[in-house]
């Protein structure tokens, strides 16, 4: 089984998942993030590799994943950074990369270094569903991991049922038409596109991501789905206070 | 074109059904031992642009001569054992087409055919089976290399919708169609309408058109965020519509003429031509409004932005020609526009910015990255992803499927005038040599597009060197990239061994993209187009030189063009076309410095 869908059948309420840069702000510090995360109980964790030319992501994560680079983080660094805590962390992890960077590393190179950190989840902001389903999902299942798909509001209901279908862990729910980091409110608009989607009853768990950063939104994202992923907001904050405040950064939020 | 005959068709309503595919005949069985035997006639008025075919086996003349003029028939298959003489005879009593069939397998004896030759309109050659008629079993099509008489003649046998590139590859001077059954049949002589659709489109569609999901070959598609999947749906679904349209063509020819200046001049070189030995023409594409090829793409795009009720426009720009074209046609509409220039670029390219303000634009800084064009573009995408309501008005042959094809098919004209131009002027379409510069690659796209069929035609695309291929500051994509995604399309890329995208380097900021569209990937791969490059100080050089022997300041990207004219041995006669994509105005102040220098 999915290890995030195992997650699901312990725990299916107010789920909390953290983004995070991997080697941001130092290049050891992608696995001192996930410990920490661990630590402060995060219930998963959504690990981003680097990116020159991030399409779907606002300036905080951009600027994170230019300064790792600076760094040197790349591939084959995160791979053996994440397979170093493969014993110690048990809070599943799932990786968010863009297509270019798997299509590179050679397809089946990275499917299957992603397995042998004990990954078993992916998400691919710009893998769009048709290439999905004339290439990648054959491949992904070659190698038993799981492809997460974003929905937006703009999303029609026929290609969510889809989705739905395709969907072995969870529907990542985007909160607006937006990049990453946006922050604010959540707005009666937004309101009503979650109610549309739960009113869906869709088979899939669903995730709320995109413009959650704090207490409020977290707790709003909530009434409407199974969980909510913080990004930006969380970088942030490593950027300012380091790995170190984590855990005053987590705390608030999930008590 | 190959030809298309749709053999065995009974039912009336299938048969109005596969008009509407346009097969070239359409086949009714008379022979009884057929499961596709015709008793009843099917009444279906069948345009004359549609042959009818009566396939007999060993019918009496007489009963085919009655079957001929009771069903108006256009042609006749002769599919038994008819002699030449019978043929002779049918001749003599009627004028009608008469296609002989032969089956055939690798003992056949093709000098049988030569005798029904000038009976004959066409053949037909088919598997050699042990019942009379197709049994849909495939042959070896090698053996008809053996065939060489003048006779043309289809292929038949058992296709199906698998042979589609089979066909497109099966080379015979002879080859005129394919005649299709029961690869496409739901039961005996029921046609599927939808398979016979998409086979006779793949069929018809040239290798370097974009297929139906928006790929050249391996390059192209549409790698989007879910986010930006509505807009590029909506414009997918429209553009051919809204640009094959009557409506549309009027008033994108008459802006062309009226507004830009087209027909831009072909222009004879002399003095150039003198000094490389060969005729060599200038496309003077600087000679358009805004002073580049690039308004011919936003003419085009912001009149399809209007058919899909979009107010507000945004555009990425390198040189700044599209920001200024895009501005252009938005001042010109009373249409919103934001343009996304890269922080470098912004000071590199001042005048351009000037104009663009004064055209009522907002310029935005892209400040990551490297700060230039893929930066803008970057800047543009996400934008467009906050602000679905845009239209995203791309300047080049690249982004997501349907924009390379789109703007391609925009800047199309510039090969169209070549072609009547030259025509006028040489006395043939062709030229021999045609060369652009290419960065995104949308005014050589333009340059080659009609052109791209005929091989005799040599594609030269040139890349902007910077300081050296191998220098580390260069923009030659072809030289240094690899197959990649960038801005929504695969294609080939600048890239590190992780797939970071590398920050390429020009003097040319409209020539300094670390991707090129994916037809010219698809054109550098096929070897379609030679690809070349010029590295800055060439181009400078190229530039100094246009300007003194021809009196034309060119942008520092045509010089990009015009600086290979010294690496080509150029045989004497040979007609040369550069297509000189800009003026140099906005250059002006690197011309300055380096001439100072």
């Amino acid at each position: 089984m999915n290890s995030i869908q195992e997650l699901f059948q312990k725990k299916d309420k107010n789920l909390l998942s953290i983004y995070f840069t991997c080697g941001y702000p130092k290049l050891e510090d992608t696995t001192k993030v996930i410990l920490a995360l661990e630590k402060s109980r995060v219930d998963f964790i959504e690990v981003g590799l680097p990116y020159s030319d991030p399409l779907a992501d606002g300036p905080t994560i951009q600027e994170s994943s230019q300064k790792a680079l600076e760094n040197g983080i790349n591939l084959d660094i995160v791979f053996e950074q994440l397979s170093a805590i493969k014993e110690t962390n048990k809070t599943p992890l799932v990786l968010m990369g863009y297509l270019n960077q798997l299509l590179k590393y050679g397809e089946d190179k990275f499917c299957q270094k992603v397995v042998d950190c004990g990954i078993d989840t992916v998400i691919i902001p710009d893998l769009p569903m048709v290439e999905f389903e004339r290439h990648y999902q054959q491949l992904f299942e070659k190698h038993g991991i799981t492809n997460v798909f974003l929905i937006t509001p703009h999303t029609s209901e026929d290609r969510i049922k889809k989705i739905d279908s395709y969907s072995k862990a969870f529907i990542y729910v985007v909160a607006s038409a937006s990049i990453t980091g946006v922050k604010g409110d959540i707005s009666n608009q937004q309101v009503e596109y979650f109610e549309r989607i739960k009113a869906m009853n869709l088979e899939s768990k669903l995730i709320i991501g995109f413009g959650i950063s704090d207490k409020e939104t977290f707790t709003t994202a909530c009434n409407y789905a199974n969980g909510a992923i913080i990004g930006s907001a969380f970088i942030k904050n490593l950027g300012i206070n380091g790995v170190e405040s984590t855990d005053d950064f987590i705390k608030p939020i999930i008590s | 074109m190959i030809k298309i005959k749709v053999c065995g068709m009974r039912n009336a309503d299938n048969i109005s059904e596969l008009l509407k595919v346009t097969p070239d005949y359409i086949g009714f069985i008379f022979y009884d031992k057929s499961k596709r035997f015709v008793t009843d006639f099917p009444q279906v008025d069948v345009p004359s642009s549609i042959k009818k075919v009566g396939v007999f086996v060993n019918e009496t003349i007489d009963e085919v001569i009655r079957k001929v003029s009771e069903y108006k028939l256009e042609a006749v298959q002769l599919h038994g054992d008819e002699s030449v003489d019978y043929c002779n005879e049918l001749n003599s009593k009627m004028t009608i087409e008469i296609i002989k069939t032969f089956s055939v397998d690798e003992n056949f004896d093709f000098r049988i055919t030569q005798n029904y030759e000038s009976h004959c309109n066409l053949f037909l050659f088919d598997t050699k089976g042990k019942e009379y008629g197709g049994n849909g079993l495939k042959y070896d099509w090698s053996i008809l290399k053996k065939y060489e008489g003048e006779t043309p003649f289809l292929l038949s046998g058992g296709i199906n919708e698998n042979d589609v590139e089979v066909i497109k590859g099966f080379q015979h001077s002879k080859f005129a169609g394919v005649d299709l059954n029961s690869g496409f049949e739901d039961a005996p002589s029921q046609k599927n309408i939808e398979k016979l659709k998409e086979f006779k489109e793949r069929l018809m569609q040239s290798k370097f058109q974009v297929d139906k999901d928006g790929y050249y070959g391996q390059f192209g598609g549409a790698f989007i965020p879910e986010l930006l999947y509505p807009n590029v749906k909506e414009l997918e679904d429209n553009y051919i519509q809204i640009i094959e349209s009557e409506e549309f063509q009027k008033e994108y020819k008459s802006l062309l003429k009226d507004y830009v200046g087209r027909p831009t001049p072909l222009y004879l070189a002399k003095r150039l031509s003198e000094k490389y030995g060969a005729h060599i023409y200038l496309k003077r594409e600087d000679l358009n409004h805004t002073g580049a090829h690039k308004v011919n793409n936003t003419v085009g795009q912001i009149l399809i932005a209007q058919k899909l009720g979009k107010t507000k426009i945004i555009a990425e720009t390198g040189a700044g020609q599209h920001g200024v074209a895009t501005a252009t046609v938005c001042a010109l509409m009373g249409l919103e526009c934001t343009v996304f220039m890269g922080e470098k670029d912004i000071v590199r390219q001042a005048p351009n910015v000037a104009r663009m303000k004064m055209l009522g634009a907002k310029v935005v800084p892209a400040t990551s990255g490297s700060k230039t064009l893929k930066d803008a573009t970057n800047e543009a995408i996400r934008y467009w992803i906050q602000h679905p309501e845009t239209y995203y008005l791309i300047g080049s042959v690249v982004g997501p499927h349907p924009y390379p094809d789109m703007v391609a098919r925009l800047q199309a004209v510039i090969s169209e005038e070549m072609k009547w131009q030259l025509k006028e002027k040489t006395g043939k379409e062709n030229p021999d040599t045609i060369i652009a510069c290419v960065g995104g690659g949308s005014n050589a796209a333009g340059a080659f597009y009609h052109y791209m069929e005929d091989e005799e035609v040599a594609l030269i695309a040139v890349e902007a060197a910077g300081l050296g291929v191998d220098s580390g500051e260069s923009a030659a994509t072809s030289q240094l990239g690899e197959v990649g995604i960038i801005h929504g399309s695969k294609t080939i890329l600048m890239q590190d061994e992780y797939g970071q995208i590398v920050e390429p380097y020009s003097i040319s900021a409209g020539l300094d993209y670390p991707g090129v569209g994916p037809l010219h990937a698809f054109l550098y791969e096929s070897k379609r187009a030679q690809f070349m490059n010029a590295t800055d100080k060439e181009a400078l050089a190229a530039a100094y030189e246009l300007t003194k022997m021809e009196g034309i300041i060119p942008a520092l990207e045509s010089a990009h063009a015009l600086a290979v004219l010294p690496k080509i041995d150029f045989k004497k006669d040979q007609v040369v076309v550069v297509n000189l994509s800009g003026r140099g105005d906005k250059d002006l102040e690197t011309y300055i410095k380096h001439l100072e220098e």
